[in-house]
């Protein structure tokens, strides 16, 4: 399934909702096929069927200052899933 | 355990190092419980290795080496800076502003798969002091049985998860309304574990709290004064000490004080949700406090919290992301990694 406009818009709306300091913040798009990790799946002894995936990432992105007049990045990624489900919501620290 | 370091490298730190060869033999023999030996990368040893240059890849090739003479080596312990036994400067799998990740885990790894640890790797930065050195190896933990939890406003759902391993949540606190104007050196007193989920800069040594577009000072490092405990921290570049001194990053703030027995943090931007359950940084560093109340070492707990950090998230995923990757590599160890934060387990560390 390919990413579409519809999709992107309601992640935006998600994310201005839930993270208003990202509101009106255009995402940068990108996405990745990640094959099987064959090598980590053997070096922790486990047996996870193997399987290609494919991830999409927006990322949002922005500079803040701190109370000290330090900056800050600000970064926010959204991973979906294949089926365009969002597999996880992480902030930098 | 290897204790390594370069005798040159070292002696530009901090001058004589005497003080603090005379230390580890101290330590060395103070340890009944497993073997432990110095070696200089840059000095010819009793195993006849050819010398290795002040670079990372040549210093582990090194580590490697000895291991072919004298059998596996279960904990390594790096003494000195960047100056003196390089960071690995990682290809930085996130698309963030950090061009490389500053990272001892190939240190940790026998095979080129860094991300997943096979030893016990820490290090005891220099602090370009000679003092600060020597005072790592002979911190002993008293027991408090409390601890101290400081996040950032936004992330409290979120620390609260990490905190509750270690700490009732209902204490922890959260800035704002926490300030560094505010901040109680004495909170950070006898306690067991301190715990941090704030904000962070390469380019300046304080803390910082967030409510939604407010980024209030949280802690800097005049608010420490005889803090104890473990710490760990969550904060974007905790644990970046390239080029910095004592007095000009939280990391070596905390490792100055006589009973602070360790500190874990990310050299790079750290990742972490903003609510549970718990991912990326906040999932390390709450399976390490968990293995620190068990009873073992620093040093195993971070190695295990990276070895089930991976576990859970290829079963969630079924794969390690770009994020993944990097918590993985960017979080590192500083102080003794022998030392334990709780009695109870007391399997020993091996030389071999």
């Amino acid at each position: 399934m390919q990413i579409n406009r519809n999709r992107i818009e309601e992640i935006k709306k998600k994310i201005a909702r839930e993270y208003p300091e990202f509101k009106d913040i255009e995402p940068r798009i990108t996405e990745k096929d990640i094959g099987p990790q064959d090598e980590i799946f053997q070096k922790l002894d486990m047996g996870v069927p193997k399987q290609l995936r494919h991830i999409y990432r927006l990322k949002f992105t922005k500079v803040v200052e701190a109370k000290d007049s330090v900056s800050l990045d600000r970064i926010l990624m959204v991973t979906l899933d294949e089926n365009l489900e969002i597999i996880k919501i992480i902030e930098s620290r | 355990m290897l204790i390594l370091s370069g005798k040159k490298a070292l002696q530009k730190q901090i001058g004589d190092i005497r003080p603090l060869e005379k230390s580890i033999n101290e330590y060395i023999k103070s340890k009944n419980e497993f073997q432990a030996l110095l070696c200089y990368y840059d000095m010819p040893g009793k195993y006849r290795l050819k010398r290795a240059k002040k670079q990372a890849e040549a210093i582990r090739d090194y580590v490697l080496q000895i291991e072919r003479k004298i059998g596996e080596i279960d904990f390594l312990l790096l003494l000195g800076g960047d100056e003196v036994v390089p960071f690995f400067r990682l290809p930085n799998p996130c698309d963030d502003a950090d061009e490389w990740v500053l990272s001892d885990s190939p240190y940790a790894s026998r095979d080129e798969n860094y991300t997943i640890p096979e030893r016990v790797c820490a290090r005891i930065p220099d602090g370009r002091s000679v003092s600060f050195m020597t005072r790592q190896l002979g911190k002993e933990k008293a027991s408090y049985a409390k601890s101290f939890g400081l996040s950032a406003h936004v992330w409290l759902r979120a620390s609260t998860e990490v905190y509750r391993a270690v700490g009732n949540p209902e204490d922890l606190k959260t800035s704002p309304p926490i300030t560094s104007d505010e901040f109680k050196p004495g909170w950070l007193q006898h306690k067991d574990f301190l715990y941090f989920n704030v904000h962070g800069s390469r380019n300046s040594s304080s803390w910082y709290g967030q409510r939604e577009n407010e980024y209030p000072v949280a802690i800097q490092p005049a608010n420490i004064n005889e803090a104890t405990g473990v710490v760990a921290s969550e904060a974007c570049y905790g644990a970046y000490i390239v080029d910095k001194t004592i007095d000009d990053a939280m990391s070596l703030t905390m490792l100055e004080q006589k009973e602070i027995i360790g500190f874990c943090g990310s050299t790079t931007i750290a990742y972490g949700p903003v609510q549970p359950p718990a991912g990326e940084a906040d999932l390390l560093v709450k399976y390490f406090f968990e293995y620190v109340q068990q009873g073992l070492t620093l040093g195993e707990s971070l190695r295990n919290a990276k070895l089930d950090f991976a576990r859970k998230a290829l079963r969630r995923h079924g794969f390690l992301d770009d994020d993944d990757q990097k918590t993985l590599l960017q979080f590192v160890l500083y102080g003794d990694p022998a030392i334990r934060g709780r009695e109870g387990n007391k399997r020993s560390p091996n030389a071999d």
